[in-house]
């Protein structure tokens, strides 16, 4: 008999813990929730379903708590502008956990939900890819195209918020309302996507969207988690050694924030994420040509991209301690 | 065991995500603690200070 520990196998427990660990120091160092790749792992491991992207929300609440917990005392929170939000993607998120359960009536949520993350982290690392190539220095105000046409709706009721920016209710609602669907879809908290909506299309400070960003996501991954959890889809064998790694990660991951420069693994970052829409896609192919060799390449590519890219941290922070190095980047949002 | 159980599955909801952010505080606590105990000793360390 397997041994165990609190009732889980010791081997699930050590995996998880790993990998926890991998993911929260990877997205410690890029100031990301991680949750993204939570659930293609659990996808590739062979859960259904349901129970990837309900404990997936609930790694995501956990994570939120920890960084709310060390964002508190920063007084980087709009409790408005986070409360609209945290209206809009409620709702969202009922939305998108019913389509994934409608989608598992139908018997196709499986496929559907890893088709729709083989798309998600293959755009995500590409656009990485081209970030990170291009020659051209970051810029702030460099706001996409998309972003420009949306925030020039000033729809009343406009609000108020702190920073002394102005934004309109219904627009912010319905940013909301679209990375709510997708939450509850996925199982991601949304922070990749509502950083970038709260900064280009609202035009709310970069140090005030990361707190309110921290807060509303606390709030809609405890909604999410609870409301998957009702359908027994929260798995606390998952949940908690990950979140046990991951915790532990994040602070190896935000400490070398100061010592390494990001941009120079951004490269392997995008990589990590393209390897990870591969290992979706190589799970698929091997569960509907019954090809064991195709599932066992998703895992190796999954955790073995994980490593790689956690391991290049790690070196190049031990490598600039021993040059006595440090970089002026922020602090990660976690 | 807490309860709570009894109310069905809103309270094996409540208590999964109660679960968790109790976790989440425990390991907030501990690994603050554990960082600022053993952060400076890491940094010597593998920096040769």
């Amino acid at each position: 008999m397997a041994m165990e520990l609190f009732g889980i196998a010791m081997v699930q427990l050590v995996l998880f813990v790993g990998f926890g660990l991998l993911i929260g120091t990877l997205f410690g160092f890029f100031g990301m929730g991680g949750s993204f790749l939570v659930t293609p792992a659990l996808l590739v491991l062979g859960y259904d379903s349901t129970t990837a992207v309900g404990s997936g929300l609930a790694f995501v609440f956990g994570t939120s708590v920890i960084a709310a917990l060390r964002h508190r005392d920063h007084g980087q929170v709009d409790y408005k502008l986070g409360l609209m939000f945290i209206v809009g993607m409620t709702a969202g998120i009922e939305v998108g956990k019913e389509a994934v359960f409608y989608l598992k009536e139908l018997g196709v949520a499986d496929l559907v939900v890893s088709v729709s993350y083989v798309g998600l982290l293959a755009v995500v690392g590409l656009l990485m890819f081209r970030d990170a190539r291009s020659d051209e220095p970051d810029d702030a105000n460099d706001e996409p195209a998309i972003a420009e046409r949306l925030g020039a709706f000033q729809i009343p009721p406009m609000i108020s918020i702190k920073g002394g920016a102005e934004v309109s209710l219904w627009l912010t609602l319905g940013i909301a309302l679209g990375i709510g669907v997708l939450s509850g879809f996925l199982g991601v908290g949304g922070g990749f996507l509502l950083m970038p909506a709260m900064m280009y299309v609202l035009g709310v400070p970069a140090a005030v969207a990361v707190g309110t960003d921290v807060f509303q996501i606390t709030a809609s991954g405890a909604f999410g988690a609870f409301t998957y959890a009702q359908s027994g889809a929260v798995d606390l064998s998952i949940v908690l050694p990950l979140l046990t790694g991951s915790a532990m990660g994040a602070r190896i991951g935000a400490g070398a924030t100061a010592l390494v420069d990001e941009d120079d693994i951004t490269e392997y970052f995008a990589a990590m994420l393209l390897a990870g829409s591969a290992a979706v896609g190589s799970k698929n192919l091997g569960n509907a040509y019954d090809v064991e060799l195709l599932n066992q390449l998703s895992i190796v590519l999954i955790f073995g991209a994980a490593l790689v890219v956690t391991g290049a941290i790690v070196w190049a922070s031990i490598q600039s301690m021993q040059d006595g190095e440090t970089v002026s980047s922020p602090a990660a949002a976690d | 065991m807490l309860g709570i159980e009894s109310f069905g599955a809103t309270g094996q909801a409540l208590t999964d995500v109660g679960v968790v952010l109790a976790g989440a505080i425990v390991l907030y606590v501990v690994y603050g603690a554990v960082t600022s105990l053993l952060g400076g000793k890491i940094r010597q360390t593998v920096g040769g200070e």
